[in-house]
């Protein structure tokens, strides 16, 4: 317990969610900006699956064990699949708000630059609501990134990214931040029979499911953006498959394994659905020795 | 601890947004490192208001083109600019946060109150409960808009040395009295021993440097780090001596005054805001933080006395509600002239009031008191963050004072009780059987 157990299950369930943000988030205050906004959305979800699970929770008997672990189980299953909508919801925020900038910017007149053009759109039509208004700045500041002024496909790409990371950071910080501070004070693990791992699986699964909201980020915005419904069928299946895996806790055996090999195949989609390829993965390789070879 | 009459003086600040150009910016900002710490008073702090500033000077300097070249560059820094306000009210709540979960001293219950909430909460008695917290909340926002009204009455008569005089004062208070006990609690919780030379050496370096900081010149990052660590004290203050359901009720009256006093026509922060335009002087340069500076090197000396004078008395008000209104034109009339002198121009940065800060570090500091649980916490921080977002967003749009309070406190307060009372035993419950979701 104590410190080593604290410090360790917290390196381990945020290790590399922090690595994402500092490498590729905190540069860019767009995308800090995304990732917290997908941390308020996944909150939204919750709130609201927690507000059923409670209404059905007092509507019931308290006293019926069995009961109350189905109206558990039930919340879970109905808490991942609020938490899908609200994914989808996001995603449609995020598209109204690249999409009005886009509309702005279809014309080919290059000579006047876009933000221009945009302006003097604003300007020019006081029809436009203020929502409308709120949703293009908004597309704005999310694409200020791309200073060519052009709607960049890159940087919805890497958006999807960021927001399932928002989803993945607030999931982890809700199961694992009690745990975590439990952890810093006395006490004997299991000592009621419970399993003894109970820590360091917490912060195993916490890792894996912070990796999966960013896989499934990724994957549900291209089923989205190329409206492939199959891919975001499978994104919502595996979700609850997950959800379903970590009912068989404490039998760790049954539930980490499959749900790592699930994060492994999420990874390796997720790479190719976005443009990577063997290609460039030769290509980073060979470059970096080639580097350290130069240098 | 009661506090005094004069800390009640000090301030009345309010918070809100400010559209940013503000007639004298150069000035305005130059003396911008005079923010003067809003609380010496932990009592009450006069609303402050937060102006929001677009990233503008390097824009309206060029300004020969359209307006539109402006309003690119203005969207391109507003992501920016939220971020550089997220970071100090991150800070700020950690170090709330922090204090509060490791400090016992301001979680503690004494029978001190304020005297700005008289009626003592029994907790054996809901209704009664209820009353009373409504009636402390009722005192305390009629303090507010006292104070804020002589303020305004003040700034329009021009009484500059009296106004300055409270808010010397009540950085004083704030400066050396509430950081002698917060670092006199400190150690007691370590258990470090501390010899009274060596404290008083140390209280009185951090104090006069925080008055030079604030007051007068200094580094940048030293002064937002004085204005960061003046609203965590009061923050903490605000949550040690204010009663449970007061500190709730108060919160949400406040953010309803923020709303009314910033956008009513007849606010008194809105007045104090069109007065300052009318007399084209810079709106509270001393309570309001602001994330960068912009020297302009021909402006500063001459106006220096009058705008410390002025700053002063902006600040003093609850012109932190309302915040600037759009000053487009004295402002780019000001941006004209300096952009001659302009040796060295940065980016204007984003401008908040530190009562905006102080109000959600006490939001979260009050989730982070009550329980223990850090979900409850983390919540509020999200909301809070979230709502301040969607006020820069508001402000971009409509371009003129906006309170920052509402969105913010309502998001906090919603996701407090809520998480607090819905997501608590959902989430304690997946926990023990080790479910996820």
């Amino acid at each position: 317990m104590t410190l080593a157990v604290f410090f360790g299950c917290a390196f381990i369930a945020f290790g590399p969610a922090f690595a994402l943000f500092v490498f590729t988030i905190a540069k860019d205050p767009l995308r800090v900006i995304i990732l917290i906004a997908g941390a308020f959305f996944w909150l939204l979800s919750l709130l609201l699956s927690s507000l059923v699970w409670f209404i059905a929770i007092k509507a019931s008997n308290s006293q019926d064990l069995t009961l109350q672990r189905g109206l558990l189980i039930f919340g879970v299953f109905f808490s991942v699949l609020l938490q899908e909508v609200f994914r989808f919801t996001y995603y449609r925020l995020l598209r109204k708000a690249t999409e009005g900038l886009a509309a702005i910017t279809d014309d080919d007149g290059s000579a006047i630059s876009v933000r221009q053009m945009a302006y003097g759109k604003l300007c020019s039509c006081p029809s436009l609501c203020s929502a409308e208004n709120s949703l293009v700045l908004l597309g704005f500041m999310l694409h200020s990134g791309s200073l060519d002024g052009r709607f960049d496909q890159m940087s919805v790409c890497v958006s999807c990214a960021v927001a399932g990371l928002g989803f993945g950071i607030m999931s982890g910080a809700f199961s694992m931040i009690n745990v975590l501070s439990d952890s810093l004070g006395p006490g004997t693990v299991g000592i009621f029979g419970d399993s003894q791992y109970y820590f360091i699986t917490a912060a195993l699964m916490t890792l894996a499911l912070t990796l999966l909201h960013t896989f499934w980020g990724v994957l549900f915005f291209e089923g989205c953006e190329k409206s492939c419904w199959w891919v975001i069928a499978a994104v919502v299946s595996l979700h609850l498959l997950v959800a379903g895996l970590s009912l068989l806790n404490p039998l760790y055996e049954g539930s980490l394994p499959p749900v790592y090999g699930i994060t492994l195949l999420m990874g390796v989609w997720a790479f190719f659905s976005s443009g990577g390829s063997l290609h460039s993965l030769n290509a980073l390789c060979t470059r970096r020795k080639a580097e350290g070879e130069s240098s | 601890m009661n506090t005094s009459d004069s800390e009640e003086d000090s301030y009345n600040e309010r918070s809100s947004l400010v559209q940013c150009e503000s007639p004298t910016i150069p000035s305005y900002n130059q003396d911008h490192d005079m923010s003067l710490p809003q609380e010496t008073d932990t009592k009450r702090r006069r609303p402050v208001s937060s102006g929001l500033d677009e990233p503008g000077p390097v824009e309206r300097e060029r300004a020969s083109t359209p307006d539109g070249e402006e309003e690119e560059l203005t969207l391109k820094y507003g992501a920016k600019h939220v971020i550089m306000l997220f970071i100090p009210v991150t800070l700020c709540m950690v170090v709330v946060v922090a204090t509060i979960k490791s400090v016992s001293f301001y979680t503690e219950k004494t029978s001190q109150r304020l005297i700005y909430t008289p009626f003592e909460e029994d907790p054996n008695y809901v209704g009664q409960r209820l009353l009373y917290s409504l009636l402390n909340t009722m005192v305390m926002i009629s303090v507010i808009v006292v104070m804020t009204i002589i303020l305004v009455v003040l700034y329009k008569y021009r009484c500059y040395k009296f106004i300055h005089g409270w808010l010397i004062l009540s950085s004083l208070m704030l400066l050396f009295w509430f950081s002698f006990m917060y670092l006199g609690e400190v150690f007691k919780t370590y258990n470090v021993a501390m010899d009274y030379p060596t404290l008083a050496m140390i209280i009185w370096n951090f104090g006069v440097v925080g008055m030079i900081c604030i007051h007068w010149k200094g580094p940048l990052r030293l002064q937002q780090a004085y204005l960061i660590v003046i609203s965590a004290l009061m923050a903490l203050i605000f949550i040690k001596y204010l009663p449970e359901w007061s500190a709730w009720v108060i919160l949400g009256a406040i953010s309803i005054y923020d709303l009314i006093a910033v956008l009513c026509p007849k606010g008194p922060l809105r007045m104090l805001v069109e007065t300052a335009q009318e007399r084209n002087e810079p709106i509270f340069p001393a309570l309001i933080y602001s994330s960068a500076m912009v020297w302009m090197v021909g402006m500063a000396d001459s106006s220096n006395p009058d705008s410390a004078d002025e700053r002063l008395r902006n600040e003093g008000g609850a012109l932190a509600q309302e915040g600037v209104e759009s000053e487009d034109d004295a402002a780019q009339g000001g941006r004209r002239r300096c952009s001659a002198e302009e040796d060295l121009e940065e980016d204007r940065g984003v401008k908040l009031g530190l009562g905006d800060f102080i109000f959600y570090s006490v939001l979260v500091g009050k989730a982070a008191a009550t329980g223990g649980d850090w979900n409850t916490t983390l919540a509020c921080f999200v909301a809070i963050l979230i709502g301040l977002c969607l006020t820069l967003l508001l402000l971009a749009i409509f371009k003129k004072a906006l309170p920052a309070l509402p969105i913010s406190i309502t998001f906090g307060l919603v996701f407090y009780f809520s998480t607090d009372n819905l997501v608590r035993p959902f989430m304690d419950s997946l926990a023990a059987h080790q479910y996820y979701i």
